[in-house]
């Protein structure tokens, strides 16, 4: 464990030695989140609530997700699918440790750092212009907390998986571009699914991505009932079983696949 | 007025420290404090056509910057610079066309094209006639021994086979000089020595000016006539090779091989024996004390000398050395 | 005419490279194609369920959209690759390999380093133009095909000029992408009828970085809309003359970064 912290630990400071980037990124968040307010209030165009959704939850919406998309973006397919092209991968099987745990602890390195330095500072920001509303019971908080962790769990596990293929493939593949797009749509991160045609909602429903950005939201915001949150991790779980076997029959095939060839 | 011709000419640039911290950084918007560095330092030199000349100096001498000049990429803080006529960076597009650069291990090939196709592209944009690019890729293909690699794309070339094609690319237009800067750094023995050879070869067969930046004093020793040297932007030397060795080498090595069994004998103090081989010795001495003559004499009076050989300094050594003062 | 059949040149053999990775072409291509078609049908869904926007139909934004991708797209194919990349040419030294051919710098960096790729966005924006104009009933008469080709190139030029103005500080600061990555953000602003926004921004977007002229200003000249706000209803006309303005300032600009740094440089 305290290996991986320590990966965690390394990748987090070497994010922090770009400090410029890091302020024209906060810049960029800024105008994103900026943009999204202004769109939603001439949507609701002074209007109480649509669908049971008041203009004071989607700003809510719009600030708690600046921090939850930063602790849910991943790159690591890529970089793995990079890193079985150029062959360096082989470094990283010669270390005693898990591969999947090291990917992960250096993914979530560069997350912390993202919303430690960027999300959160413009979260303050929007909260002291727009107002912001805390979950005024304990319980929901932690619920929101255990979902996100799970969300961020099972987007990880997806991309991982993701970065699997190129095992097979030998081709970075713009697999990120088509894993964001299905977040994009199936999870609600840019138009929450309340709002959602009801072919289109239903859909999302029988799919992991909801559950990784818009249902821990959905908790924040006090939308679901505790037992209703409970259900929800509950298939969070078994998404999560589900991925575990996936990958860990993918890893087997690797395993073989790199005796036959002797790698 | 020589072909090449360079006038007192400096060149200055500004160098911004790195400011740490935020409050230096957004002051650095404002103002930016600076240092003023000078590459080049007042050199002057005159080359004539058909020359082979090196160019050499540690890094950070001012070799490139002179030769950015010279193509007319950077324009002198002061000083006159004439061409063939024409001042480089007054006229930079016609005297781009009658010069070939090769910039180190930097590829102007299409990665994924057969070098063909980007012959063919340069046919057009260096305007060279039906005839002479025919001609020229036929002899250039020969002369860098290039048949077997012609037609695959870049990709699957190695380094030593890529900087010939980039070399014959430079040649296409037979342009009147050319510039190579490091045009065998990193290479192996056989493609330093083909390029060396194609060289020699296009300035005898073509009158092309050449002038070369190089670390490899192999190159200057095989390809030049002339040094220049320059050190923090100054001109050191300018002559030929044997004027060269003769400015900066303090020492020369005589090669003794000695009868089967007899022993070394040095009794003068001003003889150093360098190095033992069985038989043969090495003894370095230093023409400043003692002439070559007068060594000779005095060693084989005391030995029993079958066979001796003088060698020249290398100009490796030499150069190492002078940059080390 | 023999110099522009050189360029030419250069842009066939960019296409011909890209061809060469066939399979890894169209997946890429199909990725982009999907991503950008899923935002559009997003922004088509939130519009949707609210009725409109400041007065502006679903249909009436996916149109923006579309006019904002098209000329993203037309200025991406030329100077997407020179202007993200010239500080990193500019550092290698290979910005010094292009001043040594006897060709205009501009036109042989625009050139060779032509981005087939945005093909993708055309392949998108160009139906949904079609879409859209069937959609609000905007007849295809001469005047309109006409009016949109000058709003396309217009906004091509404004697009390319932003391009350009964000890529030049290359020439003396180390790395300017940075800069060029806030710009790509402000586009998002484009997505949307500027009416929504605050005045200020309304300026900024109008008169210092005019993304306002690329489909807000001339769309309602198809829509037959009188939503200017503190405007003029001519601006609805200006887009190719803005885009010429702003372009022949940029490529002012790009001659100031050049002899800069011929001076400047080492």
């Amino acid at each position: 464990m305290g290996t991986y912290l320590l990966f965690l630990q390394k990748s987090f400071q070497q994010k922090f030695v770009y400090r410029t980037s890091a302020y024209i990124y906060l810049l960029s968040t800024c105008l994103r989140v900026f943009i999204m307010v202004n769109v939603w209030t001439a949507l609701y165009a002074g209007r109480d609530s649509i669908n049971g959704v008041s203009l004071m939850d989607m700003l809510n919406f719009i600030v708690i997700s600046a921090i939850v998309s930063a602790l849910t973006q991943t790159r690591m397919g890529d970089k793995i699918a990079a890193k079985v092209v150029d062959g360096t991968i082989a470094v990283d099987f010669l270390r005693p440790i898990r591969f999947k745990y090291f990917v992960y602890a250096d993914q979530l390195g560069e997350n912390l750092y993202q919303v430690l330095l960027n999300a959160l500072p413009v979260c303050i920001l929007a909260a002291l212009i727009y107002g912001f509303e805390m979950p005024a019971d304990p319980l929901m908080l932690s619920l929101f907390i255990v979902c996100l962790f799970f969300g961020i769990l099972i987007i990880f596990s997806i991309n991982y998986i993701v970065g699997l293929i190129s095992f097979w493939s030998k081709a970075a593949h713009p697999t990120s571009w088509f894993l964001l797009t299905a977040v994009t749509l199936f999870g609600g991160t840019f138009v929450p699914i309340w709002f959602y045609p009801d072919i289109l909602r239903e859909v999302t429903l029988f799919l992991p991505f909801r559950l990784i950005y818009f249902e821990p939201i959905n908790i924040y915001l006090g939308r679901v009932t505790p037992s209703e949150a409970m259900s929800i991790i509950v298939i969070q779980l078994a998404w999560l079983v589900v991925l575990w076997l996936v990958e860990r029959f993918m890893w087997s095939k690797i395993q073989t696949k790199l005796t036959v060839q002797g790698g | 007025m020589a072909f090449i011709e360079m006038q007192n000419v400096t060149k200055q640039f500004r160098v911004y420290p790195r400011q740490k911290g935020f409050a230096n950084a957004l002051k650095s918007l404002v103002y930016k404090p600076y240092e003023i560095k000078t590459a080049v330092d007042g050199i002057d030199f005159s080359i004539a056509k058909g020359e082979l000349v090196g160019y050499i100096g540690a890094n950070g001498a001012g070799k490139s910057t002179t030769i950015k000049m010279l193509s007319g990429i950077l324009v002198p803080t002061s000083g006159q610079i004439e061409v063939g006529g024409l001042v480089p960076h007054e006229n930079r597009k016609r005297n781009a066309g009658r010069i070939g650069v090769v910039f180190g291990q930097r590829s102007q090939l299409y990665w994924d094209l057969p070098m063909e196709e980007t012959f063919d592209l340069y046919k057009r944009m260096y305007k060279i006639d039906a005839a002479a690019f025919k001609r020229n890729v036929q002899f250039f293909v020969e002369l860098l021994d290039m048949q077997e690699f012609v037609r695959r794309p870049t990709r699957q070339l190695s380094l030593g086979q890529k900087m010939r094609a980039n070399l014959a690319l430079a040649m296409l237009h037979d342009p009147e000089i050319l510039y190579l800067d490091e045009p065998t750094i990193g290479l192996d023995v056989v493609a330093k020595s083909k390029i060396r050879k194609f060289i020699r070869e296009i300035n005898r067969e073509k009158a092309t000016t050449v002038i070369l930046t190089t670390h490899d004093m192999n190159d200057i020793e095989e390809i030049c006539d002339r040094l220049i040297m320059i050190d923090h932007g100054r001109k050191m030397f300018d002559g030929t090779l044997h004027e060269f060795k003769q400015t900066y080498s303090d020492s020369t090595i005589v090669i003794l091989d000695l009868e089967e069994d007899a022993a070394l004998q040095v009794s003068d103090g001003r003889l150093k024996v360098i190095q033992e081989d069985g038989q043969r010795k090495y003894v370095s001495i230093d023409k400043n004390i003692i002439s070559l003559v007068d060594a000779i004499t005095q060693l084989a009076q005391t030995n029993r000398i079958r066979e001796v050989n003088v060698k020249e300094p290398d100009i490796e050594d030499t150069v190492r050395r002078i940059f080390e003062k | 005419m023999h110099t522009f059949k050189l360029y030419l040149e250069f842009i066939k053999i960019r296409i011909v490279s890209h061809i060469e990775y066939r399979k890894m072409f169209l997946f890429w291509f199909f990725a982009q194609w999907i991503a950008y078609g899923v935002q559009l049908l997003l922004i088509w869904v939130m519009v949707h369920r609210f009725q409109d926007i400041q007065g502006w139909k679903p249909f009436e934004v996916v149109l923006l959209y579309a006019l904002s991708l098209n000329s993203y797209a037309l200025a991406g194919f030329f100077f997407y690759n020179p202007c993200t990349q010239l500080s990193h040419l500019v550092r290698t030294g290979e910005f010094d390999e292009i001043l040594t051919r006897p060709l205009n710098p501009f036109l042989y960096l625009v050139s060779r380093e032509f981005n087939f790729g945005y093909i993708t966005h055309v392949v998108l924006a160009v139906p949904v133009t079609v879409v859209s104009f069937v959609m609000l009933d905007i007849p295809f008469t001469f005047t309109n095909i006409l009016m949109l080709l000058l709003i396309l190139i217009g906004g091509a030029l404004i697009q390319g000029a932003v391009f350009l103005f964000t890529s030049v500080p290359a020439f003396w600061i180390v790395d300017s992408n940075g800069m060029q990555n806030v710009l790509f953000q402000f586009r998002d602003f484009a997505n949307y009828p500027l009416s929504i926004y605050h005045k200020s921004i309304q300026i900024l977007l109008t008169f210092v970085i005019p993304f306002a002229f690329i489909n807000f200003y001339p769309a309602q000249f198809f829509l037959g809309k009188q939503d200017f706000s503190v405007f003029h209803p001519a601006f609805q006309f200006m887009t190719p003359l803005v885009g010429l303005v702003m372009f022949a300032l940029a490529l002012w600009f790009w001659h100031f970064g050049i002899n800069r740094y011929k001076s400047t440089g080492s």
